[in-house]
């Protein structure tokens, strides 16, 4: 039966002897029981062996394995006093959902020294409570562990994986570049290689033409097996003292499958198959070290050694180069003196620039161009002079030279560069003594000093320069202004005086507010007869002006046509047909209306003028 | 009218300083020109240098600190004022025989106008010869002079009775053309950044930076044109085409 079945029918017993009170503490610890059984927590610390020797890395595990899933695991505390650590790298398996966690921290131990060691114990607080390992004690010695002697059919770990160094030469001159090679030869599955220990080079100057970022093998047999070569470091080493010199091991560290013990097969033939690697596979991590390098060292020849030799030794060229030819006096020319070649380029010293009385010759500029060709260190060092030519004529500049010592050839070798003339014309410093037009004869009209002092002044001008003001510009924008207004009144004034029609429609609209003004007169004094006249003299007036008739033939069906031609609706055109008709009848028999006719007639006659001056325009 | 007054009179306030400006700047000028004749140049240009402040811009002050500073072996600045003052008073002849002078005590040579064509010499001279507060007012007349003209003839109703008026016409509007012409020319050349060495010696290089390569050197009271600035580096050209970025310190402008 389960146990939660057992406590269950435990509660109810109880709950049926000893009453309520007894029944809640027994519920009380059933819902304290998943605390209770709180997920089991194991931790664990292993290494892969306890006796190595003092160039053999120790891969310590320490795991953490649970029941149920641990989202966030702190990171163990341990002493690895004797050790350089390097790690962790982290492997985490969750199986069955969240029922089985697992979390493995692995560490390569590379032993400092020799001696028996302590590892841990590891300490790990997860959840307010505290995980131990045990200690572990690991023996390091001075010699590699007894390996079982080589038998037939039997393979080490050298026979997949080794790192080699290669110098192109063992012998050199000083200063003669010697290219060392650094390749990682293996068979098997290679991973996590990093650099451990580079050389020094004491005795030498290096240059580092190139780093692996990554393994980019190449098939290369060695004797008959193939094996994949993979460049690491390529150095350019340059001898700097003379005699024997060594180039220490270099150093690498690299993961591979871990060697699996297969029984009845042997050997390790098995051990670095490809599949030996699976997703949870195990890995060792080993320590490569090249092989010592020496490399005699030749001081160079004092035979025939020239006086300016500066210590160049390689394969060199150079070349002078000027631009311009051809200037004024005083203009700078730029000269380009070029050293290219294979050697250490950056090392190269100045070589002197002939003597040159012509020219004013200024501190030059270095460039360095470094280049790699055919696995040798090189490029281009260019100094480039700023020369002012002092006279005119043609100005020569002699070949530059330069030694150094070839060590193919095993002597010393003299770069000598074109000659270039440069064509300087024009006046030469010397030949001018002027200054705005005053020549040296010319000093005694000037005098031996300055002039003297303006005497003290009333005034002392402060004032802005009028040009230098925007209202000073905005004012003369008056003068168009005035000239396009008076412009447009006279154009106005000749049309009126020169068109009749057009001076006639003009003032159509004042003749008939006058004539109007006059009726609103009439209007107040109750004239009748005043206001019927003027309001039919100001709409016949206008009808005659705005059509350039005389007034006088005009009839009301004239206008009223005349007002339909204009565009007027049907119902204006018949509003003045009436409004004129009222007018005559109105003017003869003033006795018939009354004001508030007449007013409304006068109203009537305004708006039709409007209406009319509106369809005119 | 009334707005043409009120314009003017705006025009004429806004160019006028405040009177106690001008009485204090008239004071340090006669306390500079008294320490002067007392040998005190460097006192003397310090009055100078004052008045200067006030805002005065006067090409007497100017010459006055021209010679104060040319007395206190002030070459370059002294070339400065110098040619400050001859941009106000280009006729003043003792700013140009200072010029002159200076010009010629000064260690780099300068490319003269003796080599000019003398019909171009000529027209520099007259180029130069009127102010700038000359050439506006006579812009100014032939240009109201030339809309005047136009307007009268514009009134005008016999039309017909020849064309007296065109030569007038013309002339206004050659002279206001000209004029204009030439007053936009020098003010675009008295804003053109011509700058004078003030330093013993100005080193020039291929750019802006101290460890750019060393061009040439020039020495105290050379003119050159600005003609770029960056950060405190100024490129500059020689009047030969010779160009090369120098400390802004180095330098003053004009």
């Amino acid at each position: 039966m389960p146990v939660v079945d057992k406590l269950q029918a435990s509660a109810n017993d109880l709950m049926a002897r000893r009453g309520f009170a007894e029944a809640v503490r027994i519920v009380v610890l059933l819902l304290a029981f998943p605390s209770l059984c709180a997920a089991e927590i194991t931790f664990e610390a292993s290494v892969d062996r306890v006796r190595v020797s003092r160039d053999q890395p120790i891969q310590l595990s320490l795991t953490i394995a649970s029941t149920e899933n641990l989202p966030h695991v702190p990171a163990p505390q341990i002493s690895l006093a004797g050790f350089e650590a390097y790690g962790p790298s982290v492997t985490q398996i969750i199986l069955n959902g969240d029922t089985n966690f697992s979390r493995t921290l692995t560490y390569s131990l590379h032993p400092l020294r020799t001696g028996r060691f302590t590892i841990g114990p590891a300490r790990l607080e997860l959840d307010g409570r505290q995980y131990e390992t045990q200690a572990i004690t690991v023996e390091v010695v001075k010699q590699r562990t007894q390996q079982k002697a080589k038998g037939v059919g039997e393979e080490t770990i050298e026979d997949y994986l080794f790192l080699r160094a290669t110098a192109d030469r063992q012998r050199a001159y000083l200063g003669q570049q010697v290219s060392l090679d650094y390749d990682l030869l293996y068979r098997t599955q290679v991973h996590d290689v990093t650099f451990k220990t580079v050389p020094s080079f004491s005795g030498f100057w290096f240059k580092t033409l190139f780093v692996a970022k990554q393994l980019d093998p190449k098939r290369e047999m060695i004797g008959d097996v193939p094996f994949n070569a993979t460049p690491l470091r390529k150095i350019a080493l340059f001898p700097t003292t003379a005699g024997r010199q060594r180039v220490e091991p270099f150093e690498i560290t690299c993961s591979v499958p871990q060697q699996r013990r297969s029984r009845g097969r042997g050997g390790l033939s098995n051990a670095f198959s490809l599949f030996d690697r699976s997703l949870f596979g195990r890995s060792q991590s080993l320590i490569l070290r090249s092989e010592e390098i020496e490399i005699e060292v030749l001081p160079l020849p004092e035979a025939g050694r020239p006086e300016e030799f500066s210590g160049a030794v390689g394969d060199y060229r150079i070349s002078l180069s000027a631009r311009p030819l051809s200037v004024p006096v005083g203009d700078p020319v730029t000269v380009v003196l070029e050293l290219s070649g294979i050697g250490n380029i950056g090392a190269l010293t100045m070589p002197p620039l002939p003597e040159l009385d012509s020219f004013e010759v200024y501190e030059p500029k270095r460039s360095l161009k470094e280049e790699v060709v055919n696995g040798q260190y090189g490029g281009k060092v260019a100094f480039e002079y700023i020369l002012i030519p002092q006279r005119s004529g043609r100005l020569e500049i002699p070949s530059a030279f330069f030694n150094y010592f070839n060590p193919v050839a095993g002597e010393y070798q003299t770069l000598r560069s074109d000659r270039i003339s440069i064509e300087s014309h024009g006046d030469s410093p010397g030949e001018q003594h002027v200054a705005y037009g005053l020549t040296r004869a010319e000093i005694a009209a000037v005098g031996e000093d300055i002039r003297h002092i303006k005497p003290d002044v009333a005034a002392l001008d402060h004032s802005a320069r009028f040009h230098e003001s925007r209202i000073y510009w905005a004012l003369h924008a008056i003068a168009p202004i005035g000239y396009g207004a008076l412009y447009f009144l006279q154009r106005q004034r000749r049309r009126l005086v020169g068109d009749v029609a057009y001076a006639r429609r003009r003032r159509s609209r004042q003749a008939a507010r006058r004539r109007l003004g006059d009726a609103e007169q009439g209007l107040a004094a109750g004239d009748a007869s005043v206001v019927c006249t003027r309001v039919h003299e100001a709409i016949f007036g206008f009808v005659a002006d705005q059509s350039n008739r005389s007034a006088t033939g005009l009839t009301v069906e004239d206008c009223v046509s005349l007002a339909s031609s204009w565009g007027a609706p049907e119902s204006t055109a018949e509003e003045l047909s009436e409004l004129l008709r009222l007018c005559e009848f109105w003017r003869y028999a003033p006795g018939a209306v009354r004001v508030a006719e007449l007013r409304q007639l006068h109203e009537r006659a305004v708006q039709l003028i409007t209406d009319f001056g509106a369809l005119r325009e | 009218m009334r707005i043409l007054y009120v314009a003017v009179m705006v025009l004429s306030f806004s160019l006028v300083p405040s009177a106690s400006a001008e009485t204090v700047a008239v004071g340090l000028f006669a306390e500079g020109n008294d320490l002067y004749r007392q040998g005190s140049y460097a006192t003397a240009r310090e009055k100078y240098l004052a008045a200067a402040e006030t805002g005065a811009r006067d090409s007497r002050l100017f010459y006055n600190l021209g010679n104060a500073c040319f007395k206190s072996d002030r070459l370059g600045e002294a070339i400065v004022w110098y040619e400050r003052a001859r941009r106000l008073s280009p006729r003043d002849e003792d700013i140009a025989a200072n010029l002159k002078f200076s010009s010629y005590i000064r260690e780099d040579r300068v490319e003269g106008d003796e080599g000019m064509n003398p019909l171009w010499r000529l027209s520099v001279a007259v180029y130069r010869l009127p102010t700038e507060d000359e050439l506006a007012a006579l812009f100014t007349l032939s240009f109201f002079a030339l809309f005047g003209l136009a307007a009268w003839r514009l009134g005008r109703s016999d039309r017909g009775q020849g064309n007296r008026w065109l030569p007038w016409f013309v002339t206004s509007g050659l002279i206001a053309a000209v004029t204009a012409l030439l007053l936009v020319a020098r003010v675009q050349d008295s804003r053109a950044d011509v700058a004078v060495v003030t330093v013993e010696e100005a080193v020039a290089r291929s750019g802006p930076g101290s460890d750019k390569t060393v061009v040439f050197r020039i020495h105290e009271g050379t003119e050159m044109r600005l003609q770029r600035r960056e950060n405190e580096w100024l490129l500059i050209r020689l009047e030969n085409g010779l160009g090369g970025w120098m400390r802004a310190s180095d330098v003053t402008v004009i």
